[in-house]
């Protein structure tokens, strides 16, 4: 039985009337790489903030080791690295020294961030830039930048929101490799993503989130058993998430 | 089927309604409802309107606010005209004495130089003649100074999208609407949304045309003429706003804005206190006197002659009607034509460069002593420069204006060190008060870093405290040193004042971050209001009130007052707490936990009913008995202990009954009677110490005068009101008050701090609460009470510790009298 690094019980948000996360029950083991599909407006940036013990779930528990998402915050982020959707870096300091103020909150010497940082600075071609301040960089670059903050303290969980949205194919490839090798050495990656194909190439185990609740969730080939043996995961995908068909979600696959 | 963009007039109205409608939602309170009824077993309602937390500003309390601020400035402004009036019918009068100091004395009418005259009264002593020729140009003079500093003010530091990137012009640029209609949309904006405008100008204006005479039709007149002024102001802006974007790069930009917003508060200052200052009053009306007689045509200066008593109307209207339209039409034309090639902004923001380089560019002393959080705001502060000159040379402007209006100041015999710390503790206040939120404006967007930090948010709050208390703390101790140096005698009461104010820095820094969170709306676009501006009001209410504790008459008062102003800061600083973990979720708001605040608030009510039976008494001319002022006191207490609860039992306070002691809570499940006798146990030994301080008070004569005054209601009294006396001192007073200062305050306290901590901090708020005499042994009790309060966890304990206090005592007091 695997470990469970992740795990959501009836986990709700609502804002004012609008329920944004309707009561999910989430578990993702240690050492896969977990992706969460889903159209927009479906919750999975809810889902992960609540995860990062930014939102307050109205209903339910999140625990991410055992420890309360909310509560055991600090605790937890020794754990996490996160990457947001948008991430925005205080306006007049310069990209190293950000990196520099992370990795020195997170408790390491100057020598730990310098051997924890530069490596992943070459490999996303980062090491150019970090003396221009972080407000005048593009999207792409903001993202890395956020990715190297997250990946110094070498977390057990990395939690990803739309990880390649706004960067180039090199990036991208740089990313997913990075995903894999993370796993390789036994951490866990969870993102959150549009992109089905690369989706399908990466992950080890999908949740399909609609309108607040979980479609599916399971490896693909659970997935495609509602289909076809062959049905790709953009098929399964649209069958899941139309108008509808949250009514009839088959019990079997959703728990 | 093709469809026309609108045009003209049509496009204007879409613009401002849209302005207009993007201010009405953050104004109104609640949803707008949804569309149909909520179909059961679907997915719920449409996404409505979702109300923000903090989003819900009533408009009747800022309409209210605001005619607050309109008369109370027409109300100093008159003043101002007040003495204009006199200055000029004095100078007119060869024969006046005058003193060394070259200030004008008595006027024509001898006396009543110094008497209060209403706004509506100044008509009287409105000058004729050649001698209003000359009022009607000082007040142009100081109309030009506010207008020009408004401009100044409005272009400076506050105007956040001159040093930005992006602009929502370009974005409003991709509609099909003709650039003239879209800048004249935006100066329509400018002009509703200048505070100094609403707030200054305006008053100014009412107050000059009631004392013209205008009676009830000044403020008709003074809101047109402050509409055209207004327009014209928007116009001036918007025209230097949009050359600065095209042809000043940005760091250039940021330099000139902090000069700018120098020059503007700088004269501002001055013009504002010309109403309280002889001096200053008499160098305006001297530089008045450079400003050439054509300038009082321009449309900015023309209301004033408006007040010329005459036929003169028409020439002036004219004058500030086409003046106004000219020069609106030619800044919707100017800066039309300035972006004519493209809304290409000059430069990009600040630039850093792009290179290899081994070694970091941050300052190397920053670097190497300062680590993290304290670090990084550093570093921060020292790039900004708005916030270096904010918090630098505008205290020091305004330690100018204080020296060059008071230079007596330094030179008495006896300087008043009382006057000198209150200045340094209001310079080190408005550092704190401008710094903090500054800084904190900023810092919204990137707060999401915070929190993947394996660390408590409060830390980032203790560092910002941390931070500012130094820099404050530090204009403070520069302003105390100048004092000191320059006094010819100090005292021990100079070092007393002196601590004082530095001890109130330390304390309100602490303060002035808790009200930033829990004034902040991190979701709010405009970066203005995303600290709302509450909290800069309810600042500068809190620090107003440190001058109790710098002015106090005793020593004894100056530490209690200092006392409750640590207890204010700590129940503050405590809600702040509350809301910091939840200040990124747009909806949550933390259920109200019973925090010191609570306490403060009770004792308040408490205090409060009894000081207006006070006063009730005092207009009725009739001193209270000991029986109705006991009956007041239960009575105070019981309401303050009503409305609590019920606030409480409102809120949903989770564990409520546990909290305030009415039920046993999990972890010491103690039954009632075990309570009951650790009460009575600790109640005991209170009064063994009270009764031993009793006999103490007979050895010492200033313990027995102390006693005398305050047992002077008690000497008459009869058999029957001793009773009375005896029911409500066993029973009412014991109930409540533990209610209040143990369940309130004590628990308060608890959930944050040690038990030690909360003992004695209670203990001293229920000492200051009874009359000096009896402190100390009430502190005693205070101690007692909290002490079988932790220990038990029910509130019968401290009830009956009380009660067997209070019986103790009034049987020695009345076998001593027996």
């Amino acid at each position: 039985m695997q470990d469970k690094i992740i795990q959501t019980v009836g986990l709700a948000k609502r804002f004012g009337e609008f329920e944004a996360v309707g009561g999910i029950d989430l578990e993702v083991f240690r050492g896969e790489i977990f992706t969460l599909l889903g159209p927009n407006g479906a919750g999975k940036t809810t889902t992960l903030r609540m995860l990062m013990g930014v939102l307050q779930p109205t209903g339910g528990t999140a625990r991410i080791d055992g420890l309360d998402c909310f509560r055991e915050r600090e605790k937890v982020m020794t754990r996490v690295g996160y990457l947001p959707e948008e991430p925005i870096f205080y306006d007049y300091l310069r990209g190293r020294e950000i990196i520099n103020f992370v990795g020195e909150m997170h408790g390491l010497s100057e020598a730990d961030i310098a051997a924890a940082s530069e490596p992943l600075m070459e490999r996303l071609k980062l090491d150019d830039a970090l003396d221009e301040y972080a407000v005048n960089y593009s999207r792409g670059m903001k993202k890395k930048l956020a990715l190297v903050c997250a990946l110094m303290h070498d977390p057990a969980l990395l939690m990803l929101d739309e990880p390649t949205a706004g960067m180039d194919p090199y990036a991208t490839r740089e990313v997913h490799e990075l995903m894999q090798q993370r796993t390789e050495r036994g951490h866990t990656v969870l993102f959150s993503t549009h992109l089905l194909d690369q989706a399908e190439k990466l992950c080890d185990r999908a949740g399909i989130l609609f309108k607040g609740k979980l479609a599916a969730v399971g490896q693909l080939d659970e997935l495609r058993q509602n289909l076809s043996e062959d049905s790709s995961l953009e098929e399964i995908y649209f069958s899941l998430t139309q108008d509808g068909v949250e009514d009839n979600i088959p019990e079997n696959l959703s728990k | 089927m093709t469809s026309r963009p609108p045009t003209g007039i049509r496009a204007m109205v879409i613009l401002i309604r849209m302005s207009l409608r993007r201010r009405s939602n953050r104004l109104r309170k609640g949803f707008s409802f949804a569309f149909g009824k909520k179909r059961k077993g679907t997915s719920p309602a449409k996404r409505t309107a979702t109300p923000r937390k903090s989003g819900r500003r009533s408009l009747i309390s800022v309409l209210a606010l605001g005619f607050l601020f309109v008369a109370s400035g027409t109300m100093i402004w008159s003043m101002l005209l007040t003495n204009l009036c006199r200055h000029i019918s004095a100078q007119a009068e060869t024969s006046v004495a005058q003193n060394e100091a070259g200030e004008p004395t008595a006027d024509a009418s001898g006396a009543k130089s110094k008497e209060v005259i209403p706004p509506w009264e100044i008509y009287r002593l409105w000058p004729s003649d050649s001698r209003e020729d000359r009022l009607i140009g000082i007040l142009g003079f100081v109309l030009f100074l506010l207008v020009f500093s408004t401009l100044c003010v409005d272009l400076g530091i506050r105007n956040v999208d001159l040093g930005k990137a992006e602009w929502d012009m370009e974005w409003l640029s991709s509609l099909p609407v003709s650039t003239h209609l879209l800048f004249a949309a935006k100066l329509a904006e400018y002009a509703v949304t200048s505070p100094f405008l609403w707030m200054f100008i305006l008053p100014f204006l009412i107050a000059m045309f009631v004392a013209a005479g205008f009676a009830f039709w000044s403020i008709l007149l003074a809101f047109s003429t402050a509409i055209v002024i207004a327009l014209i102001l928007a116009a001036l802006r918007l025209l230097i706003e949009t050359w600065v974007k095209k042809k000043v790069s940005k760091p250039l930009t940021k330099t000139i804005q902090a000069g700018i917003t120098v020059i503007g508060i700088s004269l501002f200052w001055g013009t504002w206190l010309a109403n309280s200052q002889p001096r200053i009053l008499a160098f305006l009306v001297r530089a008045s006197d450079y400003m050439p007689a054509p300038a009082l045509w321009a449309p900015w200066v023309a209301p004033v002659m408006l007040c010329r008593a005459g036929a003169w109307v028409w020439a002036p209207t004219a004058a500030i009607i086409l003046g106004g339209a000219a020069i609106f039409i030619a800044a919707i034309a100017g800066s039309s034509r300035l972006v004519r090639d493209g809304l290409i902004v000059a430069g990009g923001a600040y630039v850093g460069t792009r290179s290899r380089s081994a070694k970091s560019p941050r300052p190397r002393w920053i670097k190497q002593r300062f680590k993290g959080l304290i670090g990084k705001d550093l570093t921060l502060l020292f790039r900004d420069r708005n916030i270096l000159v904010q918090i630098t040379v505008l205290p020091a402007l305004l330690f100018a204006y204080q020296l060059l209006a008071r230079p007596m100041l330094f030179e008495s015999t006896r300087v008043d060190f009382r006057s000198a710390s209150a200045l340094a503790f209001g310079m080190g206040a408005f550092v704190l008060m401008t710094g903090v939120t500054a800084t904190a404006t900023p810092e919204f967007k990137s707060m999401w870093l915070l929190f993947t930090f394996p660390m408590k948010l409060r830390r980032a709050m203790e560092a910002r405290v941390r931070l500012w208390g130094v820099i404050a703390g530090g204009i403070c101790f520069i302003v105390l040193a100048i004092v000191f140096i320059k006094a010819p005698t100090i005292g021990a009461d100079a070092f007393l004042r002196a601590g004082l104010a530095l001890a109130g820095i330390f304390i309100y820094s602490r303060v002035a971050v808790a009200l930033c969170v829990m004034y902040a709306d991190p979701f709010e676009s405009d970066p203005q209001q995303r600290i709302r501006p509450e909290m800069v009001m309810l600042f500068m209410l809190l620090a107003g009130m440190y001058a109790v504790v710098i002015y106090a008459p005793t020593v004894y008062a100056s530490i209690s007052a200092l006392f409750l102003s640590i207890l204010l800061a700590y129940s503050i600083w405590q809600a702040a707490l509350d809301r910091m973990r939840l200040i990124l979720d747009p909806v949550v708001q933390p259920r109200h936990k019973i925090g010191l605040i609570d306490g403060l608030v009770a004792a308040y009510i408490f205090f409060f009913i009894q000081g207006l039976a006070g006063i009730a008494f005092h207009a009725a001319n009739t001193v209270p008995s000991a029986k109705s002022l006991i009956m007041i006191y239960s009575f105070a207490a019981f309401f303050a202990t009503l409305l609590t609860a019920y606030f409480f039992f409102r809120v949903k306070v989770p564990n409520l009954l546990e909290t305030i002691g009415l039920r046993s809570s999990g972890e010491n499940r103690v039954r009632w009677p075990k309570a009951l006798a650790k009460g009575l146990f600790w109640g005991l030994l209170a009064a063994v110490f009270a009764v031993f301080y009793l006999n103490l008070i007979e050895l010492s004569p200033m313990l027995q005068e102390l006693k005398k005054q305050s047992l002077q209601l008690f000497s008459n009294e009869t058999e029957r009101q001793i009773g009375w006396l005896a029911l409500l001192m066993l029973v009412a007073a014991p109930l409540f008050e533990e209610y209040i200062f143990r369940g309130l305050v004590f628990r308060g306290m608890r959930r944050t701090s040690r038990p030690v901590v909360a003992i004695v901090g209670s203990a001293v708020v229920f000492a200051m609460a009874h009359p000096a005499i009896s402190a100390l042994p009430v502190f005693g009790l205070g101690i007692a009470a909290a002490i079988a309060f932790e220990r038990s966890g029910l509130l019968i304990a401290p009830i009956a510790a009380h009660v067997t206090y209070n019986a103790a005592v009034l049987a020695a007091q009345m076998a001593g009298k027996a």
